[in-house]
């Protein structure tokens, strides 16, 4: 180990005991946990991030804690970002490249090209692939301590560490991003109510990308536009799900913005998944049973897809799984809520010894972050009423 | 109509009559129902209409609760959709039965007023192929107090997924898909069922 990874190691390590002594001293998980992760770089912040929908793997309090862990971060000045754009870009500006938003991977910038379009350019910070990798060293090392001392119960913390370091390395990966926004532009282009901007790739490089301006409001748009927008994203991200098999994972409020004319506009892809087809017919068909109230054959699917222990009870977790979905079905249209359902769900897998299969968690990941908004903008939404022509689509293709 | 045969006329409230009856009816579809395919066209079937004839058991059964139960069985099932050129009919090879439950303790006198279910298998007729449902479309109709129920609508709070005849391993006596994947379904962005709007005389002869 270098001496700078030593120097990085006790940096971390100092800063989590602050925050262990503060969350003695206050009680105040989500504050505590809010104001730490930032301090440690955008490999923690990243982690949290991601983390703050795992609930499959962490108690509510502790993802909620962890949503409220936000990059605004300053951008990286102008004059420092144009040595690092392509000259074909360069030649192309009319004006001036203003700062737009900044998070800790990249900063995005706007201009006006000569021919007219306007463009967000998305810049990589410099340095940054080298210090979240130096970072995922030292926390994978630390995860094998963990799980080697049982510091966390009996988590699998290596596959966590190793899972959600490679979903931080796919945010490093511009050239990914560019394929994947392609991709759901293509596959959302049906939509009328959602907007994917369009890649120019002429001026991508591995640390740019470039691509349509949208017009994104500076707050947030409120009222019936941002309902129609949420609604208008929840199917989209059904698309996804059931048909498409290609998802954005990480639609949280700074990845989706409501226009004032209702479309939905989606936005960083660079936490994007893509389900086997398998996988996806095995969601469909889930969500399928499950509004039928059909809870043995959910178990069915579940039982198909999730991993077993030598203890595994998978008797038990089928009575369970019918006392769920009679309980998360039989209520008033608009009373289900996927989070505690979630919970319950992946709960009920731990407990009767199994895990989820990542392709069957990746799919509710997506619609828990999204959960959140329509909560906000559009409580009376109904999720499984909305699935369901996509859910019967699914099942058919 | 004579004043003798409205003598005749049994009181449809009595639920004495439930037991060892038999019925015609006319329906019609209210709500939205809808037939998705799998390239996203839906089709919109507003003006489904059709009849229905059931035949209710004479045994009785006791639920632990003490309520009765009765086992009805659809004899008949032929909607059609005149804008659409959906036809709706009954799928022989399969059992189209359900159950009416009172609502009270008790023996044949407390038959009505009741909950009741019908577990329907179909044949979906549509652009010259033939559909069917494996699954079965749950009906069902809460607190009637006529037998039948006419004014009251049978509905339907799920989704259900027709394959293509020819695609099942069985014909339209499949009663799994094999590799199959569903080519239709019938679903309601609302609730949607079928009204019994009247009961049709059929003469003992």
């Amino acid at each position: 180990m270098t001496a700078g990874a030593v120097l990085r190691a006790l940096r971390i390590i100092a800063v989590l005991a602050g925050a262990v002594l503060r969350l003695a001293l206050t009680r105040s998980r989500a504050d505590t946990i809010a104001s730490t992760m930032p301090r440690l770089g955008p490999t923690f912040l990243k982690a949290a991030q991601l983390l703050s929908t795992r609930v499959d793997l962490l108690p509510a309090a502790v993802c909620r804690g962890l949503a409220h862990v936000h990059d605004d971060l300053p951008p990286i000045p102008v004059a420092a970002v144009l040595p690092r754009l392509p000259r074909a870009l360069l030649d192309s500006v009319d004006g001036d490249i203003v700062p737009a938003a900044a998070g800790s991977i990249a900063c995005v910038y706007r201009a006006k090209l000569v021919d007219g379009r306007v463009v967000a350019i998305k810049v990589r910070r410099p340095g940054v692939a080298v210090v979240i990798a130096r970072d995922l060293v030292l926390v994978t090392a630390l995860a094998r301590l963990a799980e080697r001392f049982r510091l966390l119960g009996g988590m699998p913390v290596v596959a966590v560490v190793a899972e959600l370091g490679a979903a931080i390395r796919q945010q490093l990966d511009f050239v990914a991003e560019v394929v994947a926004l392609r991709a759901l532009r293509t596959n959302l282009g049906a939509m009328p109510d959602v907007c994917v901007p369009e890649v120019f790739g002429e001026h991508c490089t591995a640390d740019v990308i470039v691509m349509e301006h949208l017009p994104l409001p500076r707050g947030r748009t409120g009222g019936d536009a941002a309902r129609q927008a949420t609604v208008a994203a929840l199917r989209a991200v059904y698309q996804m799900l059931f048909l498409d098999g290609f998802v954005h994972c990480d639609l949280h409020p700074g990845n989706l913005y409501a226009l004032p004319d209702g479309r939905a506009v989606i936005v960083d892809a660079g936490f994007c998944r893509r389900l086997t087809d398998s996988a996806r017919h095995a969601f469909a068909t889930f969500f399928y049973r499950m509004s039928r109230g059909d809870g043995a054959a959910c178990a069915d699917v579940v039982l198909a897809t999730a991993r077993a222990s030598a203890s595994a009870d998978p008797e038990g977790f089928r009575a369970r799984m019918i006392r769920l979905i009679d309980g998360g079905t039989r209520g008033a249209v608009g009373e289900f809520e996927l989070v505690p359902f979630a919970v319950e769900l992946f709960a009920m897998q731990r407990e009767h010894g199994f895990s989820a299969d990542p392709e069957f968690v990746f799919p509710v990941l997506s619609l828990i972050v999204l959960e959140g908004t329509l909560r906000q903008t559009c409580p009376e939404v109904d999720f499984q009423l909305e699935a369901l022509p996509f859910v019967l689509r699914g099942l058919m293709t | 109509m004579t004043a003798e045969a409205v003598r005749a006329r049994p009181d449809r409230s009595d639920p004495l009559i439930v037991p060892n009856s038999q019925h015609h009816v006319g329906l019609s579809i209210r709500g939205e129902l809808t037939v998705l395919f799998s390239d996203g066209e839906s089709l919109s079937c507003a003006d489904v209409q059709g009849l229905s004839a059931v035949r209710s058991s004479q045994e009785i059964t006791t639920l632990p609760d003490g309520r009765p139960r009765i086992v009805v069985t659809r004899l008949m099932t032929h909607f059609h959709s005149n804008e659409t050129g959906l036809l709706i009919q009954q799928n022989p090879s399969r059992p189209n039965v359900g159950t009416l439950t009172g609502l009270k303790p008790g023996g044949a006198e407390a038959l009505l007023p009741a909950d009741v279910e019908f577990q329907q298998y179909l044949i979906l007729s549509l652009r010259g192929r033939l559909y069917v449902n494996l699954d079965p479309l749950v009906m069902t109709a809460t607190a009637i107090t006529t037998f039948p129920p006419v004014g009251t609508t049978f509905l339907s709070q799920t989704p259900t997924t027709f394959y293509d005849v020819e695609d099942l391993d069985g014909g339209i006596g499949a009663q799994t898909a094999g590799t199959a994947k569903p080519r239709l379904a019938l679903a309601s962005a609302t609730q949607c069922g079928s009204h019994v709007t009247h009961e049709i005389d059929m003469p003992d002869r």
